[in-house]
């Protein structure tokens, strides 16, 4: 079988896609739930985070640029242990795409087809994905590249097409209630999308050796420019919505549905759910990518494409059985979810701390 | 009803999609396809039937309760 080599260009476009995935329209409302006017400092902490889980990735991959996580715990940590992190990883990718999954369903199910049952929007997605990751993360990547144009586009569009609408004075107070409800909104963003970042310990051995740009330089742009969008996003939604901005499920949705340019072009917000549909879309193709690389690296298969859809039809029945109600699944995702990824997060650390102590440079 | 005709239906799908694959590929990948349709089995029986099951989200709730809830007074104190 032909070996599937990106480019570290092709790895921001990944990155970014995934980052921006579905979280650009479900993290603000929850980050300024809890932060206030100061949510965009706490994007700004919880960046920081994810550029500290690119400083363990990146110098793992240039130890071993044609390892997988799987195999490189296996090298560092024996196999027991490998397999007992490895095995992590799979519940932790297996509960993150059935949230990617639910959180698109729940999303079309309560704005705009509200009669129609939850498992016809998770199979399709999940089918979706699943055909995706079939094709090849090269495929991936090319077709992810024309992507996120439009979600770029439809982010740029909305911010700037409610300008009319924006109150700078919404933004103070600033820190009214001290630093711990930033800390709050820095903790929802880092569970989602930032920690969630560790799952490219699967796939940045994807990348060619002889490619042009260094994939760390490139992992840290695509992360830049997402902070850089987020903060905006959030500070544009606190200038239109002031206090209740928090109370705002899907808030680039909500932003769209104000839109109003000369009493002609108005209620677009369909164009912005177009957005967090083929956002979410990646988001669960790049984890289920993961996920595949992980039990192929794993039970050291030849190929993960046999296991695929198994593995998607596993999925498709977790996310539909995965909470009772909204107010659970809420509350699992803003409040257990950070911890669940930072258990991801700390295998990668562990590794990365444990490869440099073991390839030190003796004085 | 509709749970039933998408839960068969979807199984038929990727239980022959699988048996078609596995043909080509080898033992291994047979048996870990195997493990994942078995496991699935448990969900899609929670689904089918309606009922709320322990899932793989409980274990995590279940272990990480406390300090989430610690973390969360701590974080909402004002």
């Amino acid at each position: 079988m032909r070996e599937e080599k990106i480019s570290s260009a092709q790895l921001k476009g990944l990155l970014l896609a995934f980052t921006f995935g579905s979280s650009i329209i479900f993290i603000p409302g929850p980050a300024i739930k809890a932060a206030g006017n100061g949510a965009w400092l706490s994007i700004l902490i919880s960046g920081a985070a994810g550029f500290a889980i690119l400083a363990c990735l990146v110098p793992l991959h240039r130890r071993y640029p044609e390892m997988s996580a799987v195999q490189i715990f296996r090298i560092l940590f024996g196999r027991v242990i490998a397999f007992c992190l490895s095995f992590l990883f799979i519940i932790v990718l297996t509960l993150m795409v059935a949230n990617i999954t639910l959180g698109l369903g729940s999303f079309f199910t309560t704005t705009m087809m509200l009669e129609t049952p939850l498992y016809i929007f998770h199979f399709f997605i999940l089918l979706a994905a699943a055909c995706t990751v079939n094709a090849g993360v090269e495929v991936m990547a090319r077709m992810f590249a024309m992507f996120m144009p439009l979600i770029f586009g439809t982010i740029v569009a909305v911010l700037i097409s409610d300008l009319p609408l924006y109150e700078p004075g919404m933004l103070l107070p600033q820190f009214a209630d001290g630093f711990r409800p930033i800390l709050h909104g820095a903790y929802i963003s880092y569970g989602f999308p930032y920690s969630e970042m560790f799952l490219f310990a699967l796939l940045i051995h994807f990348v060619r050796k002889e490619s042009k740009a260094a994939p760390g330089k490139e992992l840290v742009k695509a992360l830049a420019y997402n902070i850089a969008v987020f903060v905006a996003v959030v500070l544009c939604a606190v200038m239109v919505y002031g206090p209740v901005a928090g109370e705002r499920k899907f808030m680039l949705y909500e932003m769209a549905k104000v839109i109003e340019i000369g009493g002609v072009f108005e209620r677009v917000e369909a164009i912005a759910g177009i957005a967090l549909i083929t956002g979410s879309y990646m988001k669960a193709a790049i984890a289920l990518k993961a996920l595949e690389v992980c039990v192929t690296h794993l039970f050291r298969l030849k190929s993960g494409r046999t296991v695929l859809f198994p593995m998607a039809l596993l999925i498709f029945f977790v996310s539909l059985t995965m909470f009772p109600n909204a107010a659970q699944a809420e509350t699992f995702w803003s409040l257990y979810w950070p911890m669940i990824t930072t258990l991801g997060v700390l295998c990668v650390a562990a590794a990365a701390v444990m490869s440099f102590i073991r390839f030190r440079k003796p004085n | 009803m509709g749970a039933w005709i998408v839960a068969l239906s979807a199984y038929a799908a990727v239980i022959g999609r699988t048996l078609y694959t596995g043909r080509r590929s080898g033992r291994r990948e047979a048996i870990a396809a195997a493990v994942f349709l078995i496991v699935s089995l448990y969900a899609a029986a929670s689904f089918v039937l309606g009922r709320y099951w322990p899932n793989m989200d409980d274990m995590f709730t279940f272990m990480l309760s406390e300090p989430a809830q610690q973390m969360l007074q701590w974080l909402e104190k004002r």
